[in-house]
């Protein structure tokens, strides 16, 4: 399989935690305003 | 060691804490007040909280003595103050009436309550009212089941993922023709569990909040947000579904047959773990521990117990996994290089889940007695127990068969690990229903400084109090009815005349307004009043405030179960 699949996919995947980050973090947000 | 003394840093931050005050919707006014005689008949009823419940999740019934309905519609937002509920009412003639309220908190529990109100001036004596029945919770038994599978195939996944990427992937290397395949394959089990379990969690919640069935989706999905519970929960999935995505990738770019990992790998794995924490992070920052003050340190030790749960249940029955697919000529040499390296990390989980878990109940209990005393309380101890029985399984694992694993000693394994994910299984349980339960009000704290425990059933009690002796007598002692309060005040065997005594009500199970009386003097040293006060079962706390003439005033409190 060619390395740039597999980087694309670890980016995504990179992507999906910071995206879960982000939730929490604007979640965090609400409740310390 | 470092570890061992962070989380001895946080045991000890926890117990240095400020004893703290959750914060449900509490009830801070009501228009007409309770238990108050109007002349003219009001036309709406007004509900005061202190956060701005949702109306479409509250029920405010009006009714007089014989169950017929007043209210004309339903509750609405008052244009005038967000935290206010409105419910207009019929023209009521002169009587008494009985208002019933229940509304969902923002951190998604639900709170009721009732009181009274009498239009006059012919109001005539109290009626008994039935009592409602006031449930420290509205879960129902599917509701906590569709909690305890989302909590636990949530944990269990991401603990298998953890399990599988760090903990047992140099089984590969070590044993040949050992595979991991069945660890990632239980993954996906949990994993699809998860992801149907928590929106089956939101939905079934919503339908209680509202009053639906389950079955409207049409109806009940537009409402999963509303709240800031329901909002934390679709996070929640939202969050998951991007773990198990990231953590499906991070397993496919892993090669556990080669020692070093791969950027792509490196990559995936670290936005899977962000993807878990983030996960993690959501029932405590949508649940109690945000909305009990100290916030940061709440959210943080609730984070912390439901990671080293995760890895805990995870590892466990990813060990369980383990032990059934690996060949059983493989199986010990297998197991001998798994099970040291997860019990040192199950070690560190458990200490991490023991020190949150301690912390956490000091935050959340306003006494000590409270562990006891409240359905709160007690769930901590039946919870705490399990653990410690699942600890002491652990201990037999971590003493008896890790240091020298043969055949017949991987059987024991089998055994204690079998029984340790069952019992932690159980405590996620207990979790899943202590986390329904409200945690005691702050008015609980009054408990502790009773003179005094009466009830259920008519009172007579004494009480010595700054060097008076107080006879206490409540009949019948009935919640919704109208009971009659007496003090008699004597010194040195003499009656005390010509005192001022005021009485107070609070209710300790659930934070609403206190009610005052002042009691009349109808025989000498003894004073006196009927009321409709203990407007709810449970635990009350009656404040008898007295001023003796001309002396220093003094207060005596007893804790009283008014039954229905």
């Amino acid at each position: 399989m060619s390395v740039y699949v597999r980087l694309v996919a670890s980016f995504v995947a990179l992507g999906a935690g910071c995206a879960a980050a982000v939730i929490v973090i604007d979640q965090l947000r609400r409740i310390f305003a | 060691m470092r570890r061992v003394c962070a989380v001895a840093a946080v045991a000890a931050g926890a117990l240095l804490l400020p004893v703290a005050a959750s914060a449900h919707a509490y009830l801070v006014r009501t228009v007409p007040a309770a238990s108050v005689t109007l002349n003219v008949a009001p036309h709406t009823v007004a509900l005061t909280f202190d956060e701005a419940v949702e109306p479409r999740f509250a029920i405010v019934s009006v009714t007089d003595a014989d169950a017929n309905q007043e209210a004309t519609g339903s509750p609405q937002r008052s244009s005038a103050n967000p935290d206010t509920l409105v419910v207009p009412i019929k023209h009521v003639p002169e009587g008494w009436y009985l208002v019933y309220w229940r509304a969902i908190s923002v951190d998604g529990h639900p709170v009721q309550g009732v009181f009274t109100f009498a239009v006059g001036p012919n109001e005539g004596p109290p009626p008994q009212f039935a009592a409602p029945h006031v449930s420290e919770t509205a879960t129902t038994t599917p509701l906590l089941i569709a909690r305890w599978l989302m909590f636990l195939a949530t944990m269990t996944a991401i603990g298998l993922f953890v399990l599988r990427v760090a903990i047992a992937r140099p089984l590969v290397r070590r044993v040949d023709g050992a595979r991991l395949r069945a660890v990632s394959i239980a993954f996906g089990v949990a994993s699809v569990i998860g992801l149907v379990a928590v929106p089956a969690y939101v939905e079934e919640s919503t339908a209680i909040d509202s009053l639906r069935s389950f079955l409207s989706f049409g109806a009940l999905v537009p409402l999963w947000r509303t709240t800031a519970f329901g909002r934390g929960y679709v996070d929640l999935w939202i969050c998951f579904t991007l773990f198990v995505g990231a953590a499906v990738v991070a397993l496919w770019l892993d090669k556990p047959e080669r020692r070093q990992r791969s950027v792509a790998s490196l990559l995936a794995t670290a936005g899977a773990l962000v993807a878990a924490a983030a996960t993690l992070a959501l029932p405590g920052v949508s649940g109690h521990a945000a909305q009990t003050s100290p916030r940061g340190w709440s959210v943080v030790l609730d984070w912390l117990h439901l990671v080293s749960g995760s890895i805990w249940i995870g590892g466990l029955i990813g060990l369980l996994v383990l032990w059934l697919s690996l060949p059983a000529a493989r199986r010990v040499a297998g197991l001998a290089v798994a099970v040291p390296r997860f019990s040192n990390a199950a070690f560190v989980s458990v200490m991490v889940l023991l020190a949150t878990g301690v912390g956490a109940s000091i935050i959340h209990l306003p006494t000590v007695d409270a562990l006891w005393l409240t359905p709160y309380g007690k769930t901590i101890l039946v919870k705490s127990g399990i653990l410690l029985a699942a600890m002491a399984v652990a201990a037999v694992n971590l003493l008896h068969v890790k240091p020298k694993l043969d055949e017949s000693r991987t059987r024991v394994l089998r055994a204690t690990v079998s029984t340790e994910a069952v019992l932690v299984a159980g405590a996620i349980f207990a979790a899943a229903l202590l986390s329904s339960l409200a945690p005691p009000p702050p008015a609980f704290a009054e408990e502790g400084k009773a003179q005094v425990r009466v009830g259920p059933g008519p009172v007579v009690a004494s009480v010595d109090e700054a060097g008076y002796k107080l006879h206490v007598l409540v009949a019948p002692n009935k919640a919704v009815a109208a009971n009659s309060f007496a003090l008699r005040i004597t010194k040195g065997g003499k009656p005390v005349t010509g005192a001022s005594v005021t009485l107070s009500f609070a209710m300790l199970d659930m934070q609403m307004p206190n009610q005052e009386y002042q009691l009349a003097e109808t025989s000498p040293g003894v004073y006196t009043r009927k009321a409709p006060a203990l407007v709810m079962v449970g635990h009350w706390g009656l404040s008898f405030e007295v001023t003796p003439k001309g002396e220093v005033p003094f207060t005596a409190l007893v804790v009283d179960r008014a039954n229905g």
